[in-house]
């Protein structure tokens, strides 16, 4: 006897149950296919939104430590919106609270409209100026220009949206000027939730604003030098003692926020996912129904001959369970395949799977084996109780 | 009837009553049928259709109870068995032969044989029994056919090997040579006398065929599910 068939004989039901689910083969395939599309829904989901998360929370990554300051506005009949303006003097204040740590005011100038060389106004551009923007953000391409010179740095889609590259020029007008300005470079894509909002946004050098106005400050402390929290913590005592000034947001609690509600997101769309595995298990309880009533008598004769409800059970059970390994086995390869796909889009390499990832790919797998042995006992409950004599006649 | 030397019964009926509940009517099936079957002895069953044969066949093999009476083996109520019982016993006991064979297609003719065997995992002996049944049968050049490449006198053949895998001491037959030729008939008679011989298998069938009743030590004659002559 070949070693093979030999093994085979110590796992008979294995071996009868995959002849059986050979038999209609193409009823078998079309509850694989149910079973590989659910598999595929839920660890799809799992990855593509890992490795959208993913991409949107690179935006933070430079922003370690990184907490922004506001000053508060109380409006006459409201609460209080971080909406105010910083003086001079208190980014003074806000330097000597803050120590070692490096305090970098923001402006935003009011009535910003950036135009392209043709006149045409783009709208969704915003005005930003900062010092040391390389702080924070990484070029595409170009350089950044000195505080002094009449260039500016364009977010990566005020760029692609305009087709405009290192060396074009746009005019840039504020309250207090409107210049034209060299494209000195473009910043890689960051993401909408990049704390500045850099991709929509037109880096002017502060040196261009005589009298700037500052609408907030970003605080960043390396992490070799002291801890955000400790600096932070002094500039609430500097600003908030008695009446609260100030609003201090770290950026780690915006990101935190960010990733919870892409997890929950997530979480409603591998729900979605998953009743694609319940229909997965309604197609192989309807299967295993069709199988086992075309063959009643084949079952009565297993009863007669010695089979017992649960050796009848297990039978059919396990040919449910086949179609799910089936269905698994052609599904995680290819939810592999189509996250890898997501990744290289997103994230710019095929493999960068998260281990939060996989484990949905895991999930997806573990759910389409576990739906197709559930989709089979009902059908297995229906075989093995059936009286012999009344399936033989 | 019975003399002192005669072997104790296998099987043993009294006032064996079956009916069936359809809708509001009540088929009585068997009507007050007593029977013993010991071993080696070759009994058949004849009568006009739905006269009780297959009913009383189900009930010799324990895959039925009946509705009242008695039906004993080695002197227990077959009726006290829980179904896991009953199974082990017919397992043990009871080779079935059924009217339409009910091979599996997709498994062949040896593993058909197999079949009731499979669970027992031992794979080497449960194969060359088979073999050596479906060699004994006839059949030894076509162990690797499916059911479809078989005729039905060949599958016939199939569906006795199988009923004797396990060594029954019973075996059961539901019109065997029913849809054979002369020939074929009656090599299943003679592997029938063999069986009784060799092993004191005792054999029941059902036939409608005078030429097998022929045979038989005894013939059992039932009419509306009562034993007549
Ligand atoms: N499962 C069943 N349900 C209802 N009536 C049945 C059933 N099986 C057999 N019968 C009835 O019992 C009688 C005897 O049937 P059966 O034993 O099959 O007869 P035979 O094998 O002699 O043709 C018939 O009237 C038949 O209709
Ligand atoms: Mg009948």
């Amino acid at each position: 006897m070949r070693l093979l068939a030999r093994l085979a004989g110590y796992v008979p039901t294995v071996v009868l149950a995959r002849r059986n689910v050979s038999r209609a083969s193409a009823r078998s395939a079309l509850a694989v296919v149910a079973v590989v599309i659910g598999v595929v829904a839920v660890g799809g989901v799992g990855l593509g939104g890992e490795a959208f998360t993913q991409n949107q929370l690179e935006a933070y990554d430079g922003f370690g430590g990184v907490a922004t300051v506001s000053q508060l506005d109380y409006p006459d009949d409201g609460a209080a919106e971080p909406n105010g303006e910083l003086s001079e003097q208190e980014v003074g204040r806000l330097r000597q609270a803050a120590g070692s740590a490096a305090v970098i005011p923001v402006v935003r100038p009011a009535n910003d409209t950036v135009r392209t060389p043709d006149g045409e106004a783009l709208f969704t551009v915003r005005v930003v100026s900062m010092s040391d923007p390389s702080r924070f953000y990484e070029l595409r391409s170009g350089s950044f220009p000195a505080s002094s010179s009449r260039a500016v740095v364009v977010g990566s889609r005020v760029a692609e949206n305009n087709d405009l590259a290192v060396g074009d020029r746009v005019t840039v007008s504020t309250d207090s000027f409107a210049r034209s300005f060299r494209v000195a470079g473009v910043l890689k894509g960051q993401g909408f939730s990049d704390p500045l909002s850099a991709d929509r946004s037109v880096f002017v050098p502060v040196g261009q604003f005589d009298d700037p106005t500052y609408d907030e400050a970003l605080v960043q402390v390396d992490a070799q030098d002291g801890s955000l929290d400790e600096t932070v913590e002094r500039v609430e005592t500097e600003f908030n003692g008695r009446d609260r000034s100030v609003f201090v947001d770290r950026v780690s609690d915006q990101r935190d926020q960010r990733a919870e509600t892409f997890e929950q997101i997530n979480l409603f769309l591998l729900g979605l996912g998953a009743v694609s595995l319940l229909v997965a298990a309604v197609t192989i309880t309807n299967t295993m129904l069709m199988s086992i009533a075309e063959r009643e008598g084949e079952l009565g004769v297993l009863r007669a001959v010695g089979y017992g409800t649960w050796a009848v059970l297990r039978l059919v059970v396990v040919e449910a369970a086949l179609l799910g390994v089936a269905g698994v086995a052609v599904g995680v390869p290819l939810t592999l395949g189509i996250g890898a796909a997501v990744n290289h889009a997103l994230l710019g390499d095929p493999l960068a799977f998260t281990a939060t990832g996989l484990r949905y790919v895991a999930l997806g797998a573990a759910l389409g084996l576990g739906i197709a042995v559930f989709g089979g006992l009902y059908p297995a409950w229906r075989a093995a109780t059936r009286e012999p004599v009344e399936a033989l006649e | 009837m019975a003399t002192a030397d005669e072997p104790e019964p296998i099987l043993r009926g009294q006032d064996v009553v079956r009916e069936y509940r359809t809708g509001g009517q009540t088929v009585r099936a068997l009507d007050g049928v007593d029977f013993a079957i010991r071993p080696a002895e070759f009994v058949a069953v004849v009568g006009p259709s739905g006269s009780g044969k297959s009913t009383l066949l189900n009930l010799l093999g324990l895959l039925d109870v009946p509705t009242s009476g008695r039906v004993e083996l080695g002197g227990e109520d077959v009726s006290t068995f829980d179904q896991g019982r009953r199974t082990r016993t017919r397992k043990r006991d009871v080779g079935f032969i059924f009217q339409s064979y009910y091979l599996i297609p997709t498994l062949t003719a040896l593993e058909n044989v197999e079949v009731p065997r499979l669970l027992d995992r031992t794979p080497v002996e449960t194969r060359e029994r088979a073999t050596e049944l479906l060699e004994r049968v006839g059949l030894g050049d076509r162990l690797d056919h499916a059911p479809d490449e078989l005729s039905g006198g060949q599958k016939q053949r199939v569906a006795t090997a199988r009923a004797l895998i396990n060594d029954p001491n019973l075996l059961l037959a539901d019109e065997p040579t029913g849809n054979l030729d002369r020939d074929t008939g009656d090599s299943i008679l003679d592997l029938f006398d063999d069986l009784r011989t060799e092993q004191d298998v005792a054999v029941v069938t059902v036939t409608h065929d005078e030429y097998v009743a022929d045979a038989a030590d005894r013939v059992v004659r039932l009419i509306d599910g009562e034993v007549r002559g």
